[in-house]
């Protein structure tokens, strides 16, 4: 990246155009332990309905001091440990119960936003289920074991259908689908 | 375990104490020289005795004094502190002051006692962090970032669905071959965790007390810890923090709020043990990272090097070990207090004459131990 800095003759587009496109930089996606900022917001950004400033917020902003990271008032002036450090058996509690509790809510626009492009495609089978949760929260990448978990949950639902009917438990099961998602040890990674 | 077993709790005063007004050579006059901002006055000051006093801020510590049940420890800390809160910590949990250690002494005792990893509850630490003292290949630990009550994955799923969707989170966690040592370190915490949580989750079921607990952060976890160790669930180790006693600005009503918390909370906590019969295997150990330099910057103090640490509890002798180190500009390095009692002295009596554990290996040499337990 210095080089390319200063052969294009100081251009931090050049520099930028050289970082988007190398392998090392793509190779770093999901590679690094989300931040407790980082799963607080990124979840609320999800979810949405926090975009303008409304009673509860001082609450919602504890989250990442529960997961480990009190923002604004780290252990020391040189801030936190990061990466797998985050991670205890607490904090793990702390970050699986967030995420789920939030995007298990259907009616959040974000949430109520997924259900609706599922709902649009009339039905699903358990491997579209799971597919397309998968790719609407990220899109995810996870272990073949773990979609394989996913996917016998699924199956246990059958195929889901918001016709005849069937919407609430659609709904629901959507629901479901997400928080197994989030709860997964692939989606603690960004 | 047998329920009297002996048991420690770690109370870490988070961001380096400042010693010098923690306990006060009220009588030196270097001190005051050294203090003119944020030092203690004559009419705030409770007496240990003729050379040392503590702020009226810790005025619960007295009592244990009195009792003689609080050994005060002087000048303790390492050789070249580096005056860097990071390393300074990972030289206080791993017992490296050469080099990055990986493992935490507490970790090691927690090897020590239960190397097959039978009881998942053998160390509970109150917090949402992970200190590295609790960190050692294969021992799980216990993190409890809210209350105990809540303690477990998925509180919202509830009835005869829990135990499915449990179950299916396991298996989402079970060890995978090939999977780094990341996603690995993630299934063995949680699978940990799922283990531990019906078990932790008992302990505020079965607490009753009388005591009145202050309503802080700091009591709320030494609460907790009181719970737990009452519920008799083969906990060995707690450990807990406060902070942040990184006091360069403000000192003054800093420390005086940091201390009262922790006085006040050390104080409800003892007195729950002794309500149920069970402070005679407890002893407490509070530490910090370091000092802070003997010359105050108008406003607080910045990082030091030597400092003091607390012992307390049924079975401690109270009284003063070591010698706080000479507050002569000459003796000073580089502006502080330089130690005299490594802090792994402290550590081996506790091992040694309080855990029945053979020192050397978990804090990585020798050292002499001051006589603080019966």
């Amino acid at each position: 990246m210095v080089g390319v800095f200063r052969d294009s003759k100081f251009e931090i587009k050049e520099v930028l155009r050289h970082m988007f496109n190398a392998d090392w930089f793509k190779e770093a996606r999901f590679q690094h332990v989300k931040s407790p900022a980082e799963v607080v917001v990124g979840t609320l950004r999800l979810v949405g309905g926090h975009d303008l400033p409304k009673p509860g917020y001082g609450e919602l902003s504890m989250n990442t001091a529960y997961m480990g990271q009190d923002l604004l008032n780290p252990p020391s002036v040189e801030g936190w440990h990061t990466g797998k450090e985050w991670i205890n058996s607490g904090s793990l509690m702390a970050r699986i119960n967030f995420m789920a509790e939030k995007i298990g809510d259907v009616s959040a626009p974000g949430v109520s936003a997924i259900v609706n492009r599922l709902r649009a495609k009339g039905s699903l089978s358990p491997e579209q289920l799971v597919d397309n949760c998968l790719d609407l929260l990220g899109p995810v990448e996870v272990s073949a074991d773990t979609k394989q978990q996913l996917l016998s949950q699924a199956n246990e639902w059958g195929q889901i259908s918001w016709s005849n009917g069937g919407s609430d438990a659609a709904d629901q099961h959507v629901g479901q689908m997400l928080q197994l998602i989030v709860a997964t040890r692939e989606y603690q990674f960004a | 375990m047998a329920t009297n077993d002996p048991c420690v709790v770690v109370l870490q005063l988070t961001g380096g104490n400042d010693y010098l007004n923690t306990t006060i050579p009220y009588n030196n006059p270097l001190y005051r020289d050294n203090r003119p901002a944020v030092g203690i006055s004559d009419n705030n000051i409770i007496h240990l005795d003729k050379d040392y006093g503590i702020p009226n801020y810790m005025a619960p510590m007295k009592a244990f004094w009195d009792a003689n049940k609080l050994a005060v420890l002087h000048g303790v800390g390492f050789k070249d502190s580096p005056r860097s809160h990071f390393r300074a910590m990972d030289i206080w949990h791993t017992c490296e002051p050469e080099k990055v250690g990986t493992e935490g002494w507490l970790g090691r005792v927690a090897r020590e006692f239960d190397p097959n990893k039978e009881n998942v509850v053998q160390i509970v630490s109150m917090g949402p962090s992970l200190p590295r003292a609790l960190v050692c290949p294969g021992v799980p630990v216990a993190c409890v970032a809210g209350p105990l009550e809540r303690y477990g994955f998925l509180p919202q799923v509830q009835g005869n669905e829990r135990a499915h969707v449990l179950d299916r989170f396991a298996k989402m966690y079970s060890p995978a071959i090939g999977s780094g040592p990341v996603m690995d370190y993630l299934s063995e915490t949680a699978i940990d965790s799922l283990k531990g949580e019906d078990i932790i989750k008992v302990a505020p079921q079965k607490y009753t007390s009388s005591v009145q607990y202050p309503n802080t952060p700091m009591a709320r976890k030494l609460k907790g810890i009181a719970q737990t160790h009452i519920a008799d669930i083969g906990t060995r180790i707690f450990y807990c923090d406060h902070s942040t006693f990184d006091t360069h600005a403000g000192q003054n009503p800093g420390h005086g709020n940091l201390w009262s918390a922790v006085s006040q909370g050390v104080e409800a906590f003892m007195a729950d043990l002794r309500e149920h019969g069970k402070a005679d295997n407890v002893i407490m150990l509070l530490f910090s990272e370091f000092g802070r330099r003997v010359h105050d910057n108008g406003s607080g103090t910045d990082h030091g090097a030597g400092g003091g640490a607390f012992v307390l509890g049924e079975k401690v002798k109270g009284g003063h070990y070591g010698e706080m180190p000479s507050l002569n500009a000459e003796h000073l390095v580089q502006g502080d207090l330089n130690p005299n009692m490594d802090f792994r002295s402290v550590y081996s009596t506790i091992l040694d004459k309080w855990l029945g554990l053979n020192p050397a290996p978990i804090v990585n040499g020798t050292f002499e131990q001051p006589a603080f337990l019966n």
